[in-house]
């Protein structure tokens, strides 16, 4: 986690001037998340925050977000920390579709509490200025062969996303509001060991 | 005689409409017989008058009086003779055609062409920038001769033009001296010579020369008949913003009930029911609020012509006014006229 955000303020930081001229923005979350897995009724939920560093070029757009939240267990059990680390980037195909690639990296601690998952994500952003002050997209993508810290694989894993914006008309102050579900389909074995994560995220971002 | 009225109509200096302070009584008793019809008494009269002292226009009323009443009873001659005193005189009192009988008008113009005279010289008040303007003069000479036009004054004696006149005529005094520059300012006479050996006939009008600065053009600000456009336009409500909202939260919400996991139930839905109404509040927010100005190209393009052409035209108007700043303005106004 640590070395995400210092990967976050380094892009920021070590942007050339010129790159940094285009748009630059920093996001301030609160996340609120349903995680779920292995079978149905074992699912934690909690609350955390997060940030994150939205850069633009010409086409081309990096995000970068984490977020950290403490988790309970509805079934009673160990509070952990749940961690996760996205970058997506992505190249505007035209006005209203881009194409997504990215990765992502989720940390538990204490390390045993669930799985820490590794993926490669591969998917289309639409976003879509309802007026000069905001804005809706949806973005989806297939998880390429995520990892797990307790081994198995899953063939079948994608997540998506909707989201708003509102903001100042020079785009300086935003409030935003996202939606975020996951599901991958994890198989150890013969058995099925499915995961799935519902979040919302509502937060404030500065341009420039 | 000829000579002798001439001589005298010069050293009297008189006006034909000038007043007379003491009337002469013959001049009156002619006047007075002339109204009564009585014109014997009336030429005798009028005859008494010429052999007394007289006033320059006592002098031309007992000639004009002379004329009518000798027309009157059939006396050409006599009447030329008098009408030709009094041409001489002042040339330019003639008989009313509105008021006398076509005889004794015929009689005067009879009178008219036996005598060399210049009349009716004139001009009307012009004023123009130098160089681009003149000053007509108009004269009226009585018989053909060779007239020739002269602006005298302020120690210049300039030659306006020569020319071979009959009736009605006229010339173009462009009041520039030979290098180009205006005449100075001040008074000038314009005579006119008429030359028929063995007559010789001159006439004048003063006239005064004003020097003025030309008037510059302003500036403008706008071209007439072509308004400036509104650059930005507010176009109408229009409920776009929630119809993609209400779009962008069915896709998500139906992708998240589609793709839950059978294997571990239903999820909570809080967090896509929260963030769906933002979504949808949002787009509806969106759509009730005034719209945004949006710029309109054609206007702004238009607009841009339009300050090309007044900034062309003020260029224009710059160079114009460098030129005015350096002419002068010439007014002529006549003052007095007279003849000799």
């Amino acid at each position: 986690m640590k070395r995400a955000g210092l990967a976050i303020v380094a892009v920021a930081l070590c942007a050339p001037q010129g790159i940094l001229a285009q748009t630059i923005r920093f996001n301030f979350d609160a996340v609120s998340l349903t995680y779920q897995e292995v079978r149905e009724g074992r699912s934690s939920t909690g609350q955390g925050g997060g940030g994150g560093i939205e850069l633009r070029v010409g086409r081309f757009r990096l995000d970068a977000r984490a977020y950290t939240a403490r988790l309970e267990p509805d079934s009673g059990g160990s509070e952990y920390d749940f961690k996760q680390v996205d970058v997506r980037v992505s190249y505007a195909v035209n006005k209203l579709l881009a194409l997504e690639v990215g990765g992502g990296r989720r940390y538990v601690d204490p390390e045993n509490a669930t799985q820490e998952v590794g993926l490669i994500r591969i998917g289309v952003l639409s976003e879509n200025q309802m007026t000069r002050l905001a804005d809706v997209w949806v973005r989806g993508a297939y998880l390429v062969n995520p990892r797990f810290s307790g081994g198995g694989s899953a063939d079948l894993a994608f997540e998506f996303q909707l989201g708003v914006g509102l903001g100042t008309a020079n785009k300086r102050f935003r409030f935003h509001a996202e939606y975020e579900f996951q599901r991958i389909d994890r198989e150890v074995g013969a058995n099925d060991v499915p995961i799935q994560l519902s979040l919302a995220r509502v937060g404030i971002s500065f341009g420039f | 005689m000829l000579r002798k009225l001439t001589l005298l109509a010069v050293l009297l200096g008189f006006h034909p409409w000038q007043a007379v302070a003491q009337e002469n009584a013959a001049l009156r008793r002619a006047r007075e017989a002339y109204g009564a019809l009585d014109y014997r008494a009336a030429i005798a009269a009028a005859q008494r008058a010429l052999g007394q002292q007289l006033s320059g226009g006592e002098l031309v009323e007992v000639y004009e009086l002379l004329g009518f009443m000798y027309g009157a009873l059939d006396s050409s001659g006599l009447a030329v003779e008098a009408f030709r005193n009094l041409i001489i005189l002042d040339p330019d009192r003639e008989p009313d055609p509105g008021r006398v009988s076509p005889a004794i008008t015929s009689l005067y113009a009879s009178a008219l062409g036996q005598v060399l005279v210049v009349r009716k010289v004139g001009i009307d008040s012009v004023s123009f920038v130098q160089g681009n303007g003149r000053v007509p003069l108009r004269f009226d000479v009585s018989q053909p001769a060779a007239v020739r036009v002269r602006a005298v004054g302020n120690g210049l004696d300039l030659l306006i033009d020569s020319l071979s006149a009959a009736g009605a005529a006229g010339v173009f005094w462009s009041p520039v001296l030979e290098d180009g520059t205006p005449v100075p300012p001040g008074r000038y006479q314009l005579v006119v010579e008429a030359f028929a050996r063995p007559e010789q006939y001159a006439s004048q009008v003063v006239v005064e020369v004003r020097h003025g600065t030309v008037d510059t053009l302003e500036h403008i600000s706008s071209l007439p008949g072509y308004d400036f456009q509104d650059e930005i336009e507010f176009p109408g409500r229009n409920w776009r913003p929630l119809g993609l909202a209400a779009l962008y939260t069915a896709v998500a919400s139906a992708a998240s009930l589609a793709m839950e996991s059978s294997g571990l139930g239903s999820p909570p839905r809080e967090e896509i029911a929260g963030v769906g109404a933002a979504v949808l509040l949002t787009g509806f927010i969106m759509s009730i609020k005034k719209p945004d100005a949006r710029a309109v190209p054609a206007n702004i393009r238009y607009n841009e012509l339009l300050r090309e052409q007044i900034t062309q035209r003020n260029a224009d108007i710059a160079r114009q006014n460098a030129v005015r700043r350096r002419q002068v303005e010439l007014t002529v106004v006549p003052v007095t006229g007279g003849s000799r």
